[in-house]
């Protein structure tokens, strides 16, 4: 008690240095502490990237891919599947509910998906979270386009103004279906996943903007029909690139994705959503433990930090030394109070560093989710952080041990004598 | 806290008592430090001169239970010093000895006050004693303090906010709280201006008197002889030494 009472007064009096001390471990604790929030809310929001859709259809091919190019709007898709085909599934025994979507478009660098109302009644992301409307409805009409989160602030549309739909994407855009505008009718709420970064039409519109188009090639002036004409049209059956699948219950899971995997009309893969994504997080996952070893090296930084300045002070202690031996405290004691002094350092660094995060995380993490598509949950302590600040704590007492083995060492060799 | 061994005399035996001391051998050469023998009584002042280099921190050293010495022996009241434990003497010293340096008698970061109590933190004993007198730490600090002639409101300072003539007394204060049966002193006013270092010693010694505390300070001054009972030249003690090397009783 007296030793922790002298380690408390020491390290008040070097206010200054010590707070240094303090701030930069609270600040690699921080940081420590929110990289392992962070990639924790970053797989959980990867993860529930989408939820509530049991399986995920598309022409033959690499599952990887098929969920890249549907749920995440990564890469193109080589082939389509016939809506013949997306009529027979959707009418499987098992089958709730089915969502197509048609991909291809884009619009100032966002995909432009085709699809159903369905989409937004059935697709859930991060838990059990439905698709909510910021502002405006779902389409209604042909020419209708509902736009993401994402869409909507950089692009600043807003429900009334129009959008012209390019063929292809990316750099690849090479013709805009200008004479066909779209009007925004609804924007969708933030959700943090790549829904935020697309452009929803009906399935309809699709094959609307491509129906004058001959062989891949656009039609040229002057010969495109008209939108009021492709309202009233007969359109041809739309092309579905992939879809969603609901079942009515689990039990049929696998019976269904056997069944659509071994339809004999066309080449199909299903997927089941979950696992593709566990597989892919397994591959970017890296990224994540490398952030964890740089903010590692940040908290031992931080520690070698502490010694420096404990080192430092070092010598004008050894006057401190003497005075407490001659007041009778053993060497001991003398080793005790240096290698507590460092344990106050790392403690009082912890209890900062984790209380500026705690109160960052409650007061950011709307901003950092709508902003970024990160999710930053909020917990007291997790078993995690509590291994971290045993092992923070651990550094800096084994750390301390440097100076305090040293006090030690003169408190036996110097004696009583005063090194001024 | 005690371990278990009978307390030291306080009746009789002297209060400190160094028999056939040799310390620092060398190969071939003199020890740094030897002295045939040397007692001091209770309530005794000994002024143990020497010039610079003659092995006044090595003795005060040996005398504080810090070092130990090659040959000979030291007891403290009666009781084996520096033939017990380690742990053993950080406990006598904290509970016998008060210690007064030459300079830097401080702790930086507590007040005089704090200081001052510091001795009762570190020694059940010399607490329990105050206890038995009937006197409470804070009131016993303030008593001392005025006695060596300090203000009550400088107690509040921190060191670097005293002069070293007040840094001296509260360190004699330190010293003396708790009346523990020896206070020694290393060079104690030789910081300290002619016209106060008299004054400094009138005080100390008052206050040594009052509470039965034997003094011994090592020194070169000449100028202190005329303050103590009793004046051992280090050189002498050497020289006895060499004549009759006194063996341990």
């Amino acid at each position: 008690m007296l030793i922790l009472d002298l380690a408390a007064k020491s390290l008040l009096n070097r206010r200054f240095t010590a707070s240094l001390a303090i701030l930069s471990i609270a600040v690699s604790v921080a940081l420590l502490v929110g990289v392992n929030r962070l990639s924790e809310g970053t797989r959980a929001s990867f993860q529930s990237t989408i939820s509530g859709t049991d399986l995920i259809v598309g022409a033959r091919g690499s599952s990887t891919q098929l969920l890249l190019y549907s749920v995440f709007h990564i890469g193109d898709a080589t082939k389509d599947m016939s809506f013949a085909a997306y009529e027979d599934v959707a009418g499987l025994p098992d089958v709730a509910w089915a969502v197509p979507l048609a991909l291809g478009d884009s619009h100032r660098g966002f995909r432009v998906v085709g699809t159903s109302t369905d989409y937004f009644e059935h697709f859930r992301h991060g838990g059990k979270k439905r698709l909510a409307f910021a502002d405006g409805a779902p389409f209604a009409d042909l020419f209708d386009v509902v736009i993401g989160a994402d869409v909507a602030r950089t692009l600043g549309y807003r429900p009334g103004d129009k959008v012209v739909v390019a063929h292809g994407s990316g750099t690849a855009a090479i013709h805009d279906h200008d004479t066909l505008p779209f009007t925004v009718t609804g924007t969708l709420a933030p959700t943090g996943t790549p829904v935020d970064r697309a452009l929803y039409v009906p399935l309809d519109a699709i094959t609307a903007i491509h129906v004058d188009w001959q062989s891949g090639r656009p039609p040229r002036p002057g010969e495109e029909t008209s939108a009021d004409a492709l309202r009233t049209e007969e359109l041809p059956p739309p092309r579905v690139t992939a879809m969603l699948l609901g079942l009515k219950s689990r039990m049929g899971l696998f019976q269904t994705q056997r069944a659509i995997n071994e339809y004999e009309a066309e080449p199909l893969t299903a997927i089941l959503p979950g696992v593709v994504i566990t597989e892919i997080w397994r591959l970017i996952g890296v990224a994540e433990r490398a952030l964890t070893v740089i903010s590692g090296f940040v908290v031992a930084a931080g520690l070698f930090g502490m010694i420096g300045i404990l080192l430092t002070a070092l010598n004008e202690r050894r006057r401190e030394i003497a005075i407490l031996r001659s007041l009778g405290a053993t060497p001991a004691a003398v080793l005790g109070l240096f290698t507590l002094e460092s344990l106050l350092f790392g403690a009082a660094g912890i209890v900062l560093g984790y209380g500026v995060l705690s109160l960052a995380s409650l007061l950011l993490a709307d901003f950092v989710s709508t902003r970024f598509g990160l999710f930053l949950p909020f917990h007291w302590l997790t078993a995690t952080d509590l291994k971290l600040f045993a092992a923070v704590l651990g550094a800096s007492g084994l750390l301390g041990l440097v100076p305090a083995g040293i006090a030690y060492r003169s408190a036996l060799t110097d004696g009583l004598a005063m090194r001024l | 806290m005690a371990d278990g061994r009978a307390e030291p005399q306080t009746g009789q035996a002297p209060v400190l008592e160094l028999t056939g001391i040799r310390f620092g051998w060398r190969p071939g050469g003199p020890p740094l430090l030897s002295v045939g023998h040397l007692a001091v009584g209770r309530g005794e002042r000994v002024l143990v001169r020497g010039p610079s280099g003659s092995g006044k921190t090595t003795l005060l050293g040996l005398m504080a239970g810090v070092s130990r010495p090659d040959r000979g022996e030291v007891r403290l009241l009666g009781a084996p010093f520096s033939a017990a434990p380690a742990a053993r003497r950080d406990r006598l010293r904290a509970d016998h000895v008060g210690y007064v340096f030459q300079l830097f008698n401080l702790v930086p970061y507590l007040t005089a006050r704090e200081n001052i109590l510091l001795a009762l933190r570190f020694s059940k004993r010399r607490a329990a004693r105050l206890a038995e007198m009937g006197r409470q730490g804070r009131a016993e600090a303030e008593r001392l303090a005025a006695g060596l002639g300090l203000p009550p409101d400088l107690l509040d300072r921190h060191p670097r906010a005293l002069s070293v003539g007040q840094q001296q007394r509260v360190a004699s204060a330190r010293a003396l709280i708790g009346a523990p049966e020896l206070i020694l002193a290393d060079e104690p006013t030789s910081a300290l201006d002619e016209e106060v270092r008299g004054r400094f010693l009138d005080l100390l010694f008052a206050e040594c008197a009052g509470s039965g505390t034997a003094a011994v300070v090592v020194s070169h001054d000449r100028d202190l002889v005329p303050y103590f009972g009793r004046v051992v030249e280090i050189a002498d003690l050497q020289a006895e030494d060499r004549r009759a090397p006194v063996e341990p009783a």
